[in-house]
């Protein structure tokens, strides 16, 4: 761990030297990472990453810097340029004083990765390996994935905040190859969760595994997917992917703060249909996205964005509230200490309503069922998203028919939450990882399922 | 500690519990980014890392670990774990460390040229490139983000067998994000410049073209669905051709996750396409003597007129395939798993201009962005459904900007119908490796784009 004293030194050099705001990020985290590749341990690794990130702010302008060497002189030294980059006029320090704040453990581990052997995590990847090999004669590959990670973090800021934070993560993922002649099609599932080895208590490697054999036995025998604008229901869990692209990513404080959103201006309008409510909420137990604090040092919190159609919050980080004279809100987050933090999502999610799924499929008469996805991506200023999907099938006369592969779906976020005209009652959360200004971090969403009553969709022309 | 004190007790300790092969790779990296919006300092980033990763090697299997943490203790554990971690591997497959004496290509190494430059300096680049885009025209309502980075990586390399190799790479990026409005719509262009040496970036220029750009696309629309003829501009056939470099890596194709399996001398693009690896290409950010095994690293051709001529190797994949390794392999960073990649990836230009190209062609597309590249294509099928935007070419011009439509394809198959090649070579944005490749014309492509289904 870090010395609190020579943290607080680094942290007055970064005011002495002209800062109005100076932070200090620790982190100290290991990693282990281990692939099977057709039943075979191909790839086992493991790691550490030791290092400090500093960031001071002059007004709104922002300078960081980082270094993993942890020696006095090289802290104090990256502290006094962080400080002098700011070109502002030398500060006395004002008397602050790091307290460490006393929080409850909610999010609580069972059992650290790091206190069971390997072969424990191998033996859930042979389980996943077997879900998925046993499940169909179509499939002719199967990589597993493990991952989890134990990081330890510490926030200090001149602010006088000084908090401690550990966070686990354990994640199991499975890629299932079809083939048939010489066309292949690929499934995915991941699960991931804030938890420790206690995860594989709640889920069942193997369900994994069969999951993602399913999908690519599934779209192996698809169609190509129509081209065209046409209805599309979401199904529930991973499928808020969509109100994260489309969506989330403009209320970040990154883009909303100097207009670059498409939502900037916007608060106490309506910027999606009626029945949309939505929240960003890092407070939901051991969920992918959730921490006790953010990377700022604030605790997290449940903010809501979305009352039944009117937008209400924002995400929004120290430097943008600075910018947007609003407080943060617990949401600032980082890869690790070589990135400067940033507003993000943590767990994103559609709030249920009042449909019953099978009825939102039944009143729709031509369209697409998009059941799981791969990633997308916003352009926040035009509002412009694109994501894939991974299983999807064709409704008609409001029953899902045949499975179509290859369709995108493509649109413009700020038109599209006004499109969606049904929510179910199914609320399901999913997990995945998001990369943006900040770095790749892991992330919760989901949602009920939903209906687009219009969408473009990237498939073939018949 | 320093590394190479840490190299030493690495070793030390390596060889006291037993180990007869092993292999250290190790990175100091250095990186320097400043970015401006509104005339204001948003991002400021001068930053040094450094760390090692280590790959224990026992009865042909092998097993690793990585640190940032140079100590004594930190030495021991680094070892250990992989250690650790090799026990669990069940491959029937040998691993390998290289044993040769190589022989290097000569390639120049990064002399710091961006570090030269005062802070203030580039301070004024980012601010001038951002000034010149809005003052260029007032529909361009806000630069989002003008910035300039570069970066410098130290690569050290090292074995059991006594290999010591280092290189150093570094350049830099400078760009901007420039954002159109007429009142009702919005789009944005990325303009960018990329290379080992700042001589010849422009920031005046740079914000000049990002403006115009961002405003040739203003007042698009979608179009109907169909079938149309298609030019690629050489960053989008570079972005296309991401399906394509995975599909060269031995990895992939040993465990049947390529679609090149087989195919070896055969053809598989058109014959108007060459592909070549180039290590040593002028001004690229990602040339290199050797992969992070210490391989050398070679000129080759990987596509010759459609036909293909290689795939790529690492230690173990040559092994399997009883040919030599081709200097494909690379950490990206020492935390990172290594992976087969190109070094320089270029698609040899053809004779068109793109206005001969675009009067051939008469009617049909221009495509000049694709959106979703790492989600919407599949390399193991080949398919791929992504967002796009351009113009519309009608009587042997640019005409309408396009917009929200996808286009859908599998791409060995697009690929093997391509009518002509231009004749200039454009960059692209470097993700891992270093890509050029020139505008490419293409018999026909599907469009989803306005019709309702």
């Amino acid at each position: 761990m870090l010395d609190l004293c020579l943290a607080k030194d680094a942290i007055s050099l970064m005011i002495e030297n002209g800062a109005d705001f100076g932070e200090l990020f620790f982190e100290d985290r290991t990693s282990n990472s281990m692939e099977m590749t057709n039943g075979s341990m191909e790839m086992v690794s493991s790691g550490r990453i030791r290092g400090v990130g500093l960031r001071a702010f002059l007004g709104t302008n922002e300078v960081y810097a980082y270094t993993n060497d942890l020696s006095r002189d090289s802290i104090l030294a990256t502290a006094t340029s962080v400080g002098k980059a700011l070109k502002g006029s030398r500060n006395q320090v004002g008397d602050f004083k790091l307290l460490a704040s006393e929080y409850e453990q909610i999010h609580r581990i069972h059992l650290n990765p790091s206190h069971v052997t390997k072969s424990v995590k191998a033996q859930a990847m042979r389980l996943a390996h077997e879900g998925a090999s046993t499940f169909s004669e179509l499939v002719t590959q199967i990589k597993v994935l493990y991952k989890d990670y134990d990081q330890i973090i510490i926030v200090a800021n001149s602010k006088g905040v000084y908090v401690t934070d550990r966070r686990l993560h354990t994640n199991l993922s499975v890629q299932a190859v079809a083939s048939q002649g010489s066309e292949k099609e690929t499934g995915s599932e991941g699960q991931g969760s804030a938890k420790g080895i206690e995860f594989f208590d709640e889920i069942d490697p193997r369900s994994v595994g069969m999951e993602a054999a399913r999908v690519a036995s599934k779209m192996i025998l698809a169609q190509h997917a129509p081209a065209g604008k046409m209805p599309v229901v979401i199904s529930n869990g991973f499928g808020g992917v969509i109100f994260h692209e489309a969506c989330g990513h403009s209320l970040e404080a990154t883009g909303v703060a100097k207009g670059n959103s498409v939502f900037a201006g916007k608060l106490g309008q309506k910027i999606a249909a009626d029945c949309v409510s939505a929240v960003d909420d890092g407070t939901v137990i051991n969920e992918c996205g959730s921490s006790h604090f953010d990377d700022e040092g604030f605790p997290t919190r449940k903010n809501l964005l979305i009352d039944r159609g009117i937008l209400k919050g924002y995400l929004v980080d120290i430097l943008g509230g600075r910018k947007m004279n609003m407080e943060p809100n617990g949401c600032s987050r980082r890869q690790d200490y070589q990135w400067a933090p940033t507003s993000r999502m943590s767990n994103t999610f559609i709030l249920p309503g009042k449909d019953i799924p099978e009825d939102i499929i039944a009143d729709t008469n031509y369209g697409l069922y998009a059941r799981k996805f791969g990633g997308g991506q916003v352009m926040p200023a035009t509002g412009e998203f694109n994501f894939a999907v991974k299983e999807g099938y064709l409704i008609e006369k409001g029953r899902i028919t045949k499975p179509v592969r290859g369709a995108t779906l493509i649109g413009k976020g700020h038109e599209i939450m006004l499109k969606i005209d049904r929510v179910g009652n199914d609320l399901q959360m999913g997990n995945g990882h998001c990369g943006q200004m900040s770095g790749y971090i892991p992330v919760g969403l989901g949602q009920p399922t939903i209906r687009v009553s219009e969408i473009l969709v990237g498939g073939r022309n018949q | 500690m320093k590394l190479k004190a840490f190299k030493k007790a690495v070793f030390d300790y390596a060889a006291r519990i037993g180990l007869k092969k092993f292999e250290l790779f190790a990175k100091e990296n250095y990186k320097f980014e400043v970015c401006v919006s509104r005339k204001q300092m948003e991002k400021f980033s001068d930053a040094f890392a450094s760390g090692c990763s280590f790959k224990a090697l026992k009865e042909g299997k092998s097993g690793s670990s990585y640190t940032e943490v140079f100590d004594e203790e930190s030495a021991k554990s680094l070892v250990d774990d992989a250690v650790e971690n090799l026990s669990l591997i069940d491959t029937s497959d040998p691993d390998l460390i290289f044993e040769e004496c190589p022989e290097y290509l000569k390639i120049p190494q990064y002399d710091r040229t961006f570090e030269k430059i005062s802070v203030e300096e580039k301070i004024e680049w980012v601010l001038s490139m951002e000034r010149s885009a809005m003052e260029s025209d007032s529909r361009i309502i806000i630069v989002p983000a003008s910035f300039l980075n570069h970066k410098r990586s130290e690569t050290f390399i090292s074995n059991s067998a006594g290999l010591e190799a280092s290189f150093t790479q570094g350049g830099g990026m400078i760009g901007l994000v420039a954002v159109a409005s007429d009142g009702t719509n919005r789009k944005q262009h990325n303009e960018y410049v990329i290379g080992s040496s700042p001589e010849k970036m422009d920031p005046v220029k740079i914000g000049i073209t990002a403006a115009r750009k961002a405003l040739e696309y203003l007042g698009a629309t979608s179009i109907p669905d169909g079938k149309y003829p298609v030019i690629f501009a050489g960053n989008v056939l570079s972005d296309l051709l991401w399906l394509f470099f995975s599909m060269l890596s031995a990895e992939q194709v040993q465990n049947g996750y390529s679609l090149l399996a087989g195919k070896l001398g055969q053809k598989v693009l058109s014959e108007k396409i060459t592909l070549v690896e180039r290590p040593n290409y002028p001004e690229s950010m990602f040339n290199t003597p050797f992969d992070s095994q210490g391989v050398p690293t070679r000129e080759k051709l990987i596509v010759e007129k459609g036909m293909l001529k290689t795939f790529l190797h690492n230690m173990k994949t040559a092994r399997r395939d009883g040919v030599p390794p081709t200097g494909n392999f690379f950490h990206e960073e020492y935390r990172d798993k290594a992976s087969i990649r190109l070094t320089n990836a270029v698609v040899q230009p053809g004779d068109l201009s793109l206005e001969q190209m675009l009067e051939k062609m008469g009617s049909g597309i221009m495509i000049t962005d694709i959106q979703g590249m790492f989600s919407g294509g599949n390399p193991i099928s080949g398919n791929f459904s992504f967002g796009a935007e351009g113009f519309l070419v009608s009587g042997g011009k640019k005409d309408h900007p396009v917009e929200q439509i996808a286009i859908s394809a599998n791409l060995l198959e697009m690929l093997s119908h391509v009518r002509g090649l231009g004749k200039q070579l454009h960059i692209s944005y470097p993700f891992f490796f270093g890509r050029w490749a020139p505008d490419i014309w293409i018999d026909s492509i599907d469009i989803s784009g306005s019709s309702n289904a």
